[in-house]
């Protein structure tokens, strides 16, 4: 197949035919932040962060194929303004603290979470699970970007042992049933902890570790 | 029937039993061939399946919120409280002409009754039936016109050609908010190479302030499914599903009364027909969200393209139109393009501060003075047009705009699916601001992080500026993420209202 050629920020890149936006420009070391997606897991098009401008509309990087002709700016002041509000936004009722790449945006775009005042979500009150002997499910942290259902579930596993539960701001990750992980079907194969971008899902290796010993 | 059975209609079965177990939910997901961890996301997602025990629910809407919402909602929460029963709200049940609307809710069953006043909710705390009972528009709240009196007899099939160049020449468009060319899409969907196409009804009329389709399809089902059927036969589909709102119960009755009937005639032969009973849910109404619903899915929208022409429901090509554009279509295949054209008929759904709230059939390019003049309104300061996901008109300003496809357009505001809420001088336009965004933050489904997360802060930003604790540029910050960002419809056009309201009502703003 002949390669798409379109201009991503000024740059001319030969893409292939089946990319998106965001590959095309990652292939011209063009950086586009992204929250949920995730090549393994076919996450996509959920968090808004990766919008970039084509032809005076906002489109996803991630969720866009590459079309001939197409201009991209990934860095317009519409742009640059959206991602500021969604990272304040999301940092606001998340805790984003583990998370160092989403702080590196943060600080990249002057994002200031104060400015919106108290959280709404609820999210921050949720308390940590640990109902297995691999991992703790601490959802305080979880932005509900679904890699972790998709690993779960059609996009690599196919065990379906993670749901998805409530609307809104209100939304969150469970298991089917609601029922401890194992319960559920679980077969502890790792995938949604090694997905997962915010430090929600923790090894508890790791904690022992940071703890300096078993305990 | 091409598909497993479907998993909302399952759930509901076994709904009748009691509260849902489950195991339940497992014995469903089994039937429909999904993984149960799907089944239990609908479980989760869709309200009547948490619903439990009696609530006393008053209705919200943006009538009711420009009127008596905080006194009504203090009284029910009262009288609630003294009865030992839970109280809250619900979203707009198409009512807004008949007055405040109650809801009395025992499990997965509903009452409604409307109007209601104070004295209704003390009737309902002393055991009596606290006001007339609505489960049906009177059919009364229709003037005439060809939408609403009876139909005619259903037209032959003219083949597909003919069928969608008489939509094309009629000017046809979609009637459910986004006006998209009906010819376009029949013939995108007709040009599929596939063996199964399904043609989906959109009767998920939830907007806030828009109550014509409800009336369509209460009053006068019959020509929604002659249209239906002809969209059917032009585009090469077998099965027609019709998906009603899931808290349009009488509707539901209708609907499908009407499809046995039209069957019995022989007008159905050869497709497979069935009615729908939809999520309960706002984001419902959203063509893609929809199909994932029928699905037995979490009703969220997908990502486009595809377009449910290509990859619709169960991915096959999908016609999806809305209830009154596919009764329009009957029209225009009984009446003629020329007639049609000649009339452009268009129903509104008028209410608020009118003498005579209700749906009207109107000629497109009717002025906004002229709708409002056959309503009676008196002396109107605002309009709230198109619905929740409307903006503000201020009158006198905008008494000569036609009400057509392209003049609101021209300057930012759209018919949509035809609502015109009016306000007179004594109306808190920034109370009816405050409830469309309550509204939006109920309703987002929770996919994409703009509108879950945003919605919410909308509604404190309004909230607080009712209050006098402005903050206009974290308004215009949200207004723009909410609208560029968020990934379908319902998050774009939540800040549509609060916008016109700054932009156009600024004495109401000091």
């Amino acid at each position: 197949m002949s390669r798409v050629a379109v201009v991503i920020d000024g740059l001319l890149v030969q893409a292939e035919p089946d990319w998106t936006v965001l590959e095309a420009a990652r292939s011209a070391g063009v950086e586009i932040p992204t929250l949920c997606h995730h090549e393994r897991t076919g996450t996509e098009g959920i968090c808004r962060l990766c919008m970039v401008e084509v032809a005076g509309r906002m489109e996803p990087a991630c969720a866009t194929r590459v079309r001939p002709g197409m201009v991209v700016n990934t860095r317009g002041a519409a742009v640059e303004q959206l991602r500021r509000t969604v990272l304040e936004l999301v940092a606001l009722e998340t805790n984003v603290e583990y998370d160092d790449e989403l702080s590196g945006w943060m600080e990249e775009y002057g994002a200031d979470p104060t400015r919106w005042g108290e959280p709404l979500a609820g999210r921050r009150q949720r308390k940590p699970l640990a109902d297995n002997p691999f991992f703790v499910r601490e959802y305080d942290k979880c932005y509900n970007c679904r890699r972790c259902l998709d690993a779960c579930g059609e996009g690599i596993q196919g065990v379906w042992a993670l749901a998805f539960t409530g609307r809104g701001a209100e939304a969150g990750v469970t298991t089917t049933f609601d029922l401890e992980l194992a319960e559920a079907g679980c077969i502890f194969c790792g995938n949604c902890v090694e997905v997962c971008p915010t430090g929600a899902l923790v090894p508890l290796e790791e904690l022992r570790a940071a703890k300096g010993g078993p305990s | 029937m091409n598909h497993k059975p479907l998993l909302l209609p399952l759930l509901d079965e076994a709904l009748k039993r009691g509260p849902l177990e489950p195991a339940d939910v497992a014995a469903a997901a089994r039937a429909t061939g999904l993984p149960a961890a799907a089944a239990w996301e609908a479980v989760r997602f869709y309200p009547r399946y948490a619903a439990t025990g009696e609530r006393w629910l008053l209705v919200d809407e943006p009538v009711v919120r420009s009127r008596n919402f905080d006194s009504l909602l203090n009284a029910l929460e009262r009288v609630a409280l003294a009865a030992g029963v839970e109280s809250g709200t619900v979203y707009s049940y198409g009512l807004e002409a008949l007055g405040p609307a109650l809801v009395v809710e025992q499990g997965a069953e509903r009452r409604v009754y409307a109007p209601v006043d104070e004295a209704s909710l003390e009737r309902l705390a002393a055991g009596a039936e606290p006001g007339p009972a609505a489960g049906l528009l009177p059919r009364e709240l229709a003037g005439g016109g060809w939408l609403l009196e009876d139909p005619p007899p259903p037209p032959q099939f003219p083949g597909a050609g003919e069928l969608i160049a008489s939509a094309r020449a009629a000017g046809l468009r979609g009637l459910g908010g986004a006006h998209f060319p009906v010819w376009r899409k029949l013939e995108a969907v007709r040009a599929q190479d596939a063996a199964e196409k399904y043609v989906v009804v959109n009767g998920d009329e939830s907007e806030p302030g828009n109550f014509k389709d409800r009336w369509l399809m209460e009053h006068n089902p019959r020509l929604v499914w002659t249209g239906a059927a002809l969209a059917a036969r032009a585009v090469g589909a077998s099965e027609i599903v019709f998906y009603v709102r899931g808290e349009y119960e009488g509707a539901l009755e209708r609907v499908e009364a009407a499809r046995r009937e039209l069957a019995a005639s022989g007008y159905l032969d050869g497709l497979e027909t069935s009615t729908f009973r939809g999520g309960g849910l706002y984001i419902c109404g959203e063509e893609s969200a929809l199909l994932e619903s029928i699905e037995g899915k979490r009703a969220e929208p997908r990502l486009k393209p595809p377009y449910p022409a290509e990859a619709g429901l169960f991915g096959k090509p999908t016609l999806v139109n809305n209830v009154e554009t596919l009764a329009h279509l009957a029209l225009v295949a009984s009446h003629g393009a020329d007639a049609y054209r000649e009339r452009r008929p268009k129903l509104f759904s008028i209410s608020g501060d009118v003498a005579k709230p209700g749906v009207y059939e109107l000629a497109l390019g009717t002025t906004l003075e002229e709708a409002l003049a056959a309503a009676g309104a008196g002396r109107a300061r605002a309009v709230l047009l198109g619905g929740a996901a409307g903006t503000f008109l201020k009158l006198p300003d905008a008494a000569g705009l036609p009400l057509d496809f392209e003049a609101p357009r021209a300057q930012g505001d759209s018919i949509g699916p035809g609502a015109l809420m009016v306000f007179d001088e004594t109306r808190d336009l920034w109370a009816v601001a405050e409830g469309v965004s309550a509204f939006f933050a109920h309703e987002s489904c929770g996919k994409c992080f703009p509108c879950s997360l945003g919605t919410p802060h909308l509604h404190r930003l309004v909230w607080n500026w009712r209050r006098g604790q402005r903050r206009p540029e974290l308004l215009h910050e949200l207004a723009q993420a909410l609208e560029q960002g968020s990934l379908c419809g319902l998050g774009q056009a939540a800040p549509w209202a609060v916008r016109s309201l700054l932009e156009r009502f600024v004495e109401v703003n000091r």
